[in-house]
């Protein structure tokens, strides 16, 4: 049917395809995968899972309207729809740390069941605030008695060496899960611990042995001797015990103390208390008038402001900022005040690309854009100055972000814009405020300037509707 | 009877690590972790015993420095 919009990501597995028909997210479970999902139906795992939280809304769909829709498979499943797709190369410590647990809950509950996960994929875990869920309801097959963990190098690459590498060296994953896409190599990821670590046992056994052992075998009968059982298997509480000590190993982890510079941006700020004060009145009046159901906050920081849309009306903010620093706080607030808010890494001048598999696995930041107001307070300059980004194209790009916003103009008398030109050339004639209105007039139909007392600094109200 | 599994465990990892050579390319990297499992499943108790009896092994080692540090004070 031509109604029916297949999830580009969702090809690996033959037990089921994901699809977008009328609005809503189905998965198909093909002939292949019935038995294992009726098995796994029966056992009531769905609904306890779902009634924990921890796996996304999923119902199965009545025989009429699947044998209409997708007649060749077994069972059709509707899913609740996430808001926001972020991928883990997107996700700070916090996010990245909460996922990995609620991959391991899942799999804890599921072998209460006798159910088991044939994966471990950070992309089968999304958010709803910064609350995780695993969202494939296929993952789940019976568990044999005795069979191994067959996603453990899959759990330790995609969560584990991201987490290990922040905790133990205090550098970030996101770039180089980015580039790699299915998480850090075990093999590179090992030349880079310090002796010290080597003193932990949780090292030795997940990160040591297992690539060692991997390298070094070559012997084709001992992969036949595991396959053929000859190998005594792994007893389900071994099993268990692995996992729960991988519950207890992940959350202990911190990510290695460093001050960011702009962790503490906030409380550091260069501005006047009365210009923050007006700047918090302004952006509540604005979202008031507009009650916008999903707000992007570009630069958000530790997401003072994006608090300060949700408490004026706006139904979920995504803020994206490039300080792991900031956005850890960020992630702490949304706990903490229970916000619809998922703060993610960005770096504006190199978003997310699409890419993958053809180049359309995973979404680009623009393939998900959807947001019906934007919000980039003190972003311009460090676009338009600090990554020589033309002033034009700048504006062009958040404006078209969300037919709605307040973007943030800040002058080059500001002190934060003259630390950036202290050591460098001022090559940018054409960075001013009438220059800044006259560009962001072109892609817009209204505007309305809002300046701030006893600051340079202006937020400008855009509309483009 | 921990002693006996810990002592099993390093032993074979020993045993695995030496006597077999550099990899072949096709393999499959998840190899080493399945071998593992297949020793902890064959072999040693949980990794929570043993991460007790690591611990022990650790205090042991803090124990004999923090003895060899007090005539010194």
């Amino acid at each position: 049917m031509s109604d029916i919009l297949p999830e580009k990501s969702s090809f690996r597995d033959p037990s089921g395809q994901v699809f977008y028909h009328h609005d809503e997210v189905y998965r198909t479970v093909n002939t292949v995968a019935a038995e294992r999902f009726e098995f796994v139906r029966q056992t009531g795992l769905i609904e306890k899972l779902m009634d924990r939280n921890i796996l996304v809304g999923t119902e199965i769909v009545e025989d009429g309207l699947r044998s209409k829709i997708v007649p060749n498979s077994s069972y059709l499943l509707k899913h609740e729809r996430i808001p926001f797709i972020s991928y883990p190369y997107e996700w700070p410590f916090a996010l990245l740390k909460k996922a990995a647990l609620c991959q391991l809950d899942a799999h804890l509950i599921a072998l209460e069941h006798n159910v088991t996960l044939v994966d471990a994929s950070a992309y089968n875990v999304q958010f709803r605030g910064v609350n995780p869920v695993f969202i494939d309801a296929l993952s789940f097959v019976p568990y044999q008695e005795g069979e191994f963990w067959s996603g453990h190098r899959q759990f330790c690459e995609q969560f584990l060496f991201p987490l290990l590498l922040n905790s133990i060296l205090g550098v970030a994953p996101n770039n180089w899960f980015r580039g790699e896409l299915n998480g850090i190599p075990s093999g590179e990821f090992r030349k880079l611990l310090p002796a010290r670590s080597m003193l932990s046992l949780n090292i030795w056994l997940h990160v040591i042995l297992p690539e060692f052992l991997g390298r070094r075998v070559r012997e084709d009968t001992i992969i036949e001797d595991i396959k053929s059982g000859s190998f005594k298997k792994l007893p389900k509480i071994k099993l268990q015990n692995i996992l729960k000590s991988l519950v207890h190993w992940v959350s202990g982890l911190q990510p290695k103390a460093q001050k960011t510079t702009w962790s503490d941006y906030s409380d550091n700020n260069s501005y006047e208390l009365s210009a923050d004060k007006r700047k918090i009145e302004i952006i509540e009046k604005v979202i008031m008038s507009n009650r916008p159901s999903s707000v992007w906050d570009i630069g958000c920081n530790t997401g003072r402001f994006s608090e300060v849309a949700i408490s004026a009306g706006s139904e979920s903010v995504v803020g994206f900022d490039f300080d792991f620093g900031a956005l850890n706080k960020a992630c702490l607030r949304a706990e903490k005040n229970e916000l619809n808010f998922l703060p993610l890494y960005l770096n504006a001048a190199n978003p997310s690309p699409r890419q993958g598999w053809l180049e359309c696995e995973r979404m680009s930041l623009t393939d998900r854009s959807g947001a019906n107001f934007v919000l980039a307070l003190a972003l311009v300059h460090h676009l338009a100055i600090g990554a020589n980004i033309p002033l034009s194209q700048t504006i062009k790009w958040l404006l078209g972000l969300a037919p709605r916003g307040i973007v943030e103009f800040v002058p080059k008398s500001d002190p934060m814009v003259k630390k950036m030109l202290l050591l460098r050339e001022d090559i940018f004639a054409d960075y001013n405020f009438e220059n800044f209105m006259e560009l962001a007039a072109s892609h817009s139909s209204s505007l309305e300037p809002y300046s701030l007392p006893d600051s340079d600094r202006v937020l400008i109200y855009y509309r483009r509707d | 009877m921990i002693d006996r599994s810990v002592k099993a465990l390093l032993l074979a990892s020993l045993i695995f690590v030496f006597s077999f050579h550099e990899a072949l390319a096709y393999l499959d990297p998840g190899t080493g972790s399945i071998i593992l499992q297949a020793i902890i499943g064959g072999i040693a108790g949980s990794t929570i015993v043993i991460k007790i009896y690591w611990h022990k092994i650790k205090k042991l080692f803090a124990n004999e420095r923090e003895s060899e540090k007090k005539p010194e004070s």
